[in-house]
């Protein structure tokens, strides 16, 4: 259980110590990831603490599951596909989709009692965003994800969610239209 | 202009490059360029990191891991232990076991085949002939066994008088043969 050594500190040498058991590399290697993950997971879950138990079960699934990852080159994409499944279990446990309804009127327009002058833009933006992601159906969302904030190709996305690639490439349409007319209402209204 | 029927064809491609007939409508139709714009934007935002990350915990979220993993180590080490414990006990019991003196050890005796099933022959059927009969030799052979066993006399059964005189008894006793008389 020592540190890794100098030469050790890449990604697949940090993988390699990880998978003879070395818990300091495995930390390492969440610490390269993280941040990546939680945000995600957030994007998906719409709450900062469901997104930190999906965040956290993706890790604990990295430990389990460490010697499925060939090389560290899709260690990335592994991850990002698990941090979305498990984003669903976590929906799935708790009885409602929290991906599907957001927390109440978070998903609608904002109306007079909602004052964006009062929250920093970036706030205002992400509370948008999360709202029109809160529209699409589950797995469009996270077809778009992987695609559009994780970078995966259709082909890995496909494998994530257990679809087809015309499956997903359809799901990444519908769901770039839907959030991009969703938009289109609030451009319009502000 | 509006232009629905392009809406879907520029929101499946990942890229004008990708559909080179996408990037010539894109070059001409000014309410598509403004789409796929947006499109565009829409992408940068979701690749925009939250807020909310830059002030998670994570040092905490990693001791939880740790904490767990460490958790799961240690049970898996106690249910090794035991099956080792267990895997022990079951080796000294083979081992009494194959020290103990062997049983005798049961042969197999070869049975003869049975013979294949054969119909039996059955022997024919004596026909049945009654002996002629006359009944002169019946009544002879009559008088043959009462010469050889003749009748012992009639004896008369005692009679019991009793108080009245009309009414008397009489013994009668029956031995077995007699019934016919």
């Amino acid at each position: 259980m020592g540190q890794p050594a100098a030469g050790e500190t890449s990604e697949s040498g940090l993988l390699r110590l990880a998978r003879r058991g070395d818990l300091d590399a495995l930390e390492q290697l969440i610490v390269r990831h993280e941040r990546r993950i939680f945000a995600l997971a957030l994007r998906m879950t719409g709450r900062a603490a469901d997104a930190q138990d999906a965040a956290q079960e993706t890790f604990l699934r990295l430990h389990r599951r460490i010697r499925e990852i060939e090389t560290e080159r899709s260690l990335g994409p592994w991850l990002s596909a698990v941090a979305v499944n498990a984003c669903r279990d976590i929906g799935r446990q708790r009885r409602r989709s929290r991906l599907v309804p957001m927390p109440a009127g978070a998903a609608e327009l904002p109306g007079l009692e909602a004052d964006p002058e009062r929250l920093a833009a970036a706030r205002e933006s992400e509370a948008w965003l999360r709202a029109g992601l809160a529209t699409l159906p589950e797995k469009e969302r996270a077809a778009l994800l992987l695609r559009e904030r994780e970078g995966l190709t259709t082909a890995e996305v496909a494998r994530a969610l257990g679809s087809s690639e015309v499956t997903v490439r359809s799901q990444i349409c519908n769901a770039r239209i839907k959030l991009r007319r969703f938009f289109g209402k609030r451009e319009e209204l502000g | 202009m509006n232009c629905p029927d392009w809406e879907e064809r520029i929101a499946a491609a990942d890229g004008a490059a990708e559909d080179a007939g996408v990037a010539a409508h894109l070059a001409r139709c000014a309410s598509c360029a403004r789409f796929a714009a947006a499109l565009a934007e829409d992408a940068e935002r979701l690749r925009a990191e939250p807020p909310e990350a830059a002030e998670v915990d994570y040092r905490a979220m990693r001791c939880a891991v740790r904490s767990q993993i460490v958790r799961r180590r240690r049970v898996r080490g106690v249910a090794a232990v035991l099956a080792l414990a267990a895997s022990i006990v079951l080796a000294v019991d083979v081992a009494k076991v194959s020290k103990a003196p062997l049983l005798p050890v049961v042969q197999a005796i070869r049975l003869p085949e049975p013979p294949l099933y054969q119909t039996p022959t059955y022997p024919a059927k004596p026909v049945r002939s009654r002996p002629a009969t006359s009944p002169n030799l019946d009544r002879q052979f009559e008088a043959f066994l009462r010469a050889r066993n003749p009748r012992p006399e009639a004896v008369p059964p005692p009679r019991i008088p009793t108080a009245n005189p009309n009414v008397t008894i009489i013994w009668m006793e029956e031995t077995q043969g007699d019934s016919r008389e």
